[in-house]
Parts: structure tokens; sequence; C-alpha cells
């Protein structure tokens, strides 16, 4: 820490802002089981479910201090003719880079601790998917210095954070209907990311969108008007040319920085039955291989041969499912753990038929009753949690013949 | 002495703040008692938070609050009936934004309650002499309260209660006693301004 780092963190609020943050960012890698570890993309977006945040108390941070140079006392600072530019920008800079230090501070130590070492989308893509979060901080950092510096010290603070909390609030409500291009970003995921991958180009258009625009606001040379500072035509041009420039790129352009990605999965226990998955997956897999083991035993012993799958697949995330065959496929990614009707349901629900096709009623009483009697079949004592279901378990032969109607996507014939 | 009152409080932008709130549930009234127009729709799905955007009007609302009650930025003498004073005033000025939120009579007893935790809070930086960022504490807690307070199953967690749109009448009467400590703190303590 050299003079200049002492001197911001005595005089400037902004960087200590940093702090607040970084707890609820801290708090927001722990919650719900940590479902994303493991996974580059996920853990990512699951951290950009805090970007509102982050803006939010960067546009406050950056605009409380903007005002404290602008008031009457310090204005002399920013009127110095070789700092008109630089010093809200210094100081807007010293509210957003300590926030976004922290922020992919916490997304590192996140990659690091699911033991994501060579990513499956590539280093490079994962850095500029994070500097393209940090620069959204940057930019609503911008901003708040752009509305702050004409505010009065008391209430510059919650006049920035207002329209920055309520901004990225409604946005996301408006796309894709209204809005094609997310310019501020993801706002988070809460499933997993494989079968997806980013696309750096619109990453990096965006990262370049942002920084001109905020450069647009918070470089406009302040004037001095008796002693306050005043509008200048110019710099209200500007700033009104760089968000009518955003808007347009958001309602104009069609980009999505999602790619879709074909993926299977490439780690297989060579038991019997044998069980595939995803290498990202690979702590969440032991439940499920104990659990399969037991199913398949069980379906063995008790005769019913239509149960009996020779490979069971982790889902692939993509259209491109290989269910049907003999392979089965499960999504392991349960954050209250494995829960057995929902797991049982989702290895037999007939993944391959079209979605546009009515579902008929029948199909879901069906489905209940073939998952309660393979259930039943490894735990005789299970009871399901819907008491309607029908608990008279089927017989080898109905089931072979409903897992046939599935194949078919006969759904419901009865 | 109102006069001498009112020109060393920054009363205007005080009630500029709370203006603005009451604008903005005006705005929001309908989504606030119909609950459209939630946080929800801006997060992950996992994060799922049922926070009615009508309720972050009390943020701004207590943010008005605590910037009326900046004291001056010398030390003034500090007799017993201005100690009196500054309690009036702050009850006085909480009650003004009461009444002003509870104008589209939706929620009323989210609303009071909303109003005497956050501008508990706010006052915190103002009673330790940093009036300029009295937004950080209620903004924090919005922000922790919407993504780790109100997610099983729309039940709230009792530290977060200041957003669940639904309220007991015990709710405000813990509220209000939480608001009486802080603002008795305010009372008690000189609130001169540092900048």
């Amino acid at each position: 820490m050299n003079a200049v780092h002492r001197y911001a963190l005595r005089t400037l609020y902004g960087p200590w802002f940093a702090l607040p943050t970084l707890g609820l960012d801290i708090a927001l890698a722990f919650t719900k089981g940590m479902p994303y570890l493991g996974e580059d993309k996920f853990t990512v977006k699951w951290m950009a479910a805090s970007m509102w945040i982050l803006a939010t108390v960067a546009a406050a941070g950056a605009a409380t201090d903007a005002a404290r140079l602008s008031k009457p006392g310090s204005i002399h600072l920013s009127q110095l003719a070789n700092h008109r530019r630089s010093v809200y920008l210094w100081s807007a800079a010293w509210t957003a880079i300590p926030i976004v230090l922290a922020h992919s501070l916490v997304i590192g130590v996140a990659l690091l601790a699911g033991g994501v070492y060579s990513p499956r989308n590539g280093w490079p893509a994962v850095v500029i998917a994070v500097v393209a979060q940090g620069v959204v901080v940057c930019w609503f950092a911008a901003l708040g210095s752009a509305i702050g510096r004409h505010l009065p010290v008391l209430i510059a603070g919650i006049a920035a954070a207002l329209p920055t909390g309520i901004l990225l609030l409604s946005l996301p409500s408006f796309y894709p209907s209204v809005l094609h291009f997310e310019v501020f970003g993801d706002i988070g995921a809460g499933g997993s990311q494989l079968g997806t991958g980013w696309d750096t180009v619109v990453l990096c258009f965006q990262i370049i969108l942002l920084i001109s625009t905020a450069a647009a606001l918070v470089l406009p040379r302040p004037r001095q008007v008796r002693g306050r500072l005043a509008l200048s035509a110019r710099g209200v041009m500007v700033s009104a040319a760089a968000l009518a420039l955003l808007a347009c790129c958001a309602i104009a352009i069609s980009a999505d920085d999602d790619t879709l990605v074909v993926v299977a999965p490439d780690r297989c226990d060579q038991g019997s039955p044998e069980v595939c998955h995803f290498h990202e997956h690979s702590r969440l897999i032991s439940e499920v291989t104990a659990y399969v083991s037991e199913l398949d035993a069980a379906a063995r012993e008790q005769g019913y041969s239509a149960l009996e799958f020779e490979r069971y697949s982790e889902r692939t995330y993509t259209s491109t499912s290989m269910a049907g065959g003999g392979v089965i496929e499960f999504d392991p990614l349960d954050p209250d753990g494995l829960d057995r009707w929902m797991f049982v349901q989702g290895l037999l629900a007939p993944v391959w038929c079209t979605d546009d096709e009515m579902i008929p009623d029948e199909y879901f009483g069906q489905m209940d009753r073939l998952t309660l009697t393979w259930i039943r079949l490894a735990d005789p004592s299970f009871q399901p949690g819907n008491p309607e279901i029908n608990p008279v378990p089927l017989t080898p032969d109905e089931v072979s013949r409903v897992l046939s109607d599935f194949k078919r996507c006969e759904l419901g014939s009865a | 002495m109102l006069r001498s009152w009112l020109g060393v409080h920054p009363w205007r932008l005080a009630l500029g703040l709370i203006a603005l709130a009451t604008l903005g549930s005006v705005f929001l009234g309908r989504a606030w008692v119909s609950r459209t127009l939630t946080i929800s729709t801006a997060t992950p799905d996992v994060l799922e938070s049922p926070t009615p955007l009508g309720m972050l009007m009390p943020v701004v609302a207590a943010a008005g609050i605590a910037v009326g009650c900046t004291g001056p930025r010398v030390r003034l003498p500090e007799p017993t009936r201005v100690r009196v004073g500054r309690l009036a005033w702050v009850a006085a000025l909480t009650a003004t934004a009461c009444v002003a939120l509870l104008v589209t009579r939706a929620a009323p007893g989210a609303v009071v309650r909303g109003v005497l935790i956050l501008t508990a809070l706010a006052l915190i930086p103002v009673v330790l002499r940093l009036p300029m960022v009295a937004w950080v504490p209620p903004v924090v807690y919005l922000m922790a309260s919407v993504y780790f307070g109100g997610q099983s199953g729309g039940r709230w967690a009792w530290w977060a209660q200041a957003f669940n749109p639904d309220a007991e009448p015990q709710d405000v009467i813990v509220a209000a006693g939480i608001w009486a400590a802080v603002a008795g703190a305010y009372a008690l303590r000189p609130p001169v301004a540092r900048f």
C-alpha cells in the first residue's frame, strides 16, 4: 500500500463499500448447497445473481464521493485545469474497482473450491465473462458519479441507488419481448450450464459498448458557476447520446452471450449397471450410483425385466438426448439432496417425445404408478407424498407395456 | 423557534425524498397489492424472492428521514429541551413518512413496520455522525433480506420481516421498539455532521 492508496482510503468513502458487497457475495456463494461447484460457467453465472446489488452499491457509493467533491469547499479540486476530467473518474474508479476485485476474488475462490483447474470453456472465456461483469459495475459507478456530482451530499447516494436498483430489477421483465440484447449482462442462473458456452464476440462487444458509454457519462468537463457545478449543454448531450446508444443496442441488436454446445457425459463407473456422468458432477455421483444399483438389483430379483437398463447416464443438457435403447437419464443437481420420487420419475420420463403434443391426463396417473412400483421394489415401506396416487403396484407385464408405449410416444394409452 | 430549528435541519431534502417514495408507492401501488411486480422477476429461479417492488419505497423514505435528522455542522448548546425537540423532530418526520406512504392504502401494517425498522437502521450512521452514508444500512439490509431472508415457501426469516408484505399488529409494536431505541440514542447524542 503506497501513499496514494492511503490517501484514497482516508479521503474517499468509495473503497469501503467493497466490504458490504464482499459479505453479500460470500453469502451468495454459500447459499442453496452450492450446486455450481465444479462447473466453470455455472459458477460465473451463479455469482452474476449479485450484479444488481454490486451495481446499486457502486452507483450510490460513486455518487456520494462525487457529491463530496462538488460541494462548496471542495469544488475547486474538480476545477484545477489539469484535474478537470480525472478527479471524478478517479473517485468513481476507487468505488468500482475494489468492488470488482472483491467479486472476482469470490468467483476465483469458488472456481478453485470446485476443482475447476481446466475449465470446459477455456480460461480466456471465463476471464472475459468475469471482466464483462466487472465492466457492468464500473458502468453504474460512472452513472452514479454523473448523477451525484450535481446533488447535495446528503441525498446523492440514495438518489443514485434508486434508479439503478429499479432499472436492474425491472429490465429482465422486458427481455426478450422488447429488449433483445442484455446490455447489462447476466442476471444469474439456477441450473447447470453444461450444454451452453459463452459467445466471446458478444461479450467483447458488450464490454466495449459499456466502457465507451461509461466514459461519456463520467468524462464530460464540469463547469463551475458561482461555486456550484453547472450542467453544460455539451455534457448533457454526450451523456444523453450514450444512454440512447445503449437503449438502441438493447432494442435493435439481437444477440445472446450463450451459445449451444454439444456435450456428453465423460466419466463412467464400470459397474453393473454402468453409470455415466460429467466430471464436473463427480462429487454428487456416489449417492446416485448407490441408489441406482439398489433399484437395478431390486428390478432383477423381482423379475421386472423392463426395468433392467444397460446404462444410466446423466442428462446431456442439450437436445441431443441419448435416452431410449437401454440408456436412461438422470439429473444430479438437486439442492436438497436426492429426492427418490423426483429421481425415479426423471429416469422414466419419455424425454424423447416432443413437447408440443397434448399430454393426456392418463399419462400422469400411469407415471405415478410406475414410479411408485419401482421405488417400492427397492423399499416396500415407501409412502408417496401425494395420497391420491393409486397404491396398487403394476405387474411386470404392465410395466413393460407402459414403457413400450412411452418408447413409441403413445402417452397415456391404457 | 421552529424557524431556527428548520434553519439548521435539511428538511427540504428530507421531504423531497419522502415525496419521491410516496410517488413511487402510488406508481407501484397496484403491483404492490396484487404482488405481480416482484423482485423474483429479476433473479434466477433458485433465489426466487417474493418481495413486491413497492416494499422498496420505505427504504427511500427512511433515507429521507435520516437526512432530515442531520444536525448542524457545529456543536451547539445542549439543554434538555433540545434533546426533547430532537426526539419530537424524528417522530414528526417518521409520522409524516408513514402517513405519506399510506396514501395508497395498501398493506398499512407492513408499510408502518418497514418505515420504523428502516428508519432505525438509517439513523445509525447519523448518530455516528456520518449522515451521507445513511442510505447504506437500509440498502444493504434490503439486499440481504431479498436474497437470504424470504425463500422458504413465501415465509420470511425473523430478521428480514421489514420486507414481508404481511404484518401482524405485534410486528408493528416490535418495530416501534426498535425505532424508539435508535431514536432515543439520536435524541441523546448531538449529531454533528462531518462531510
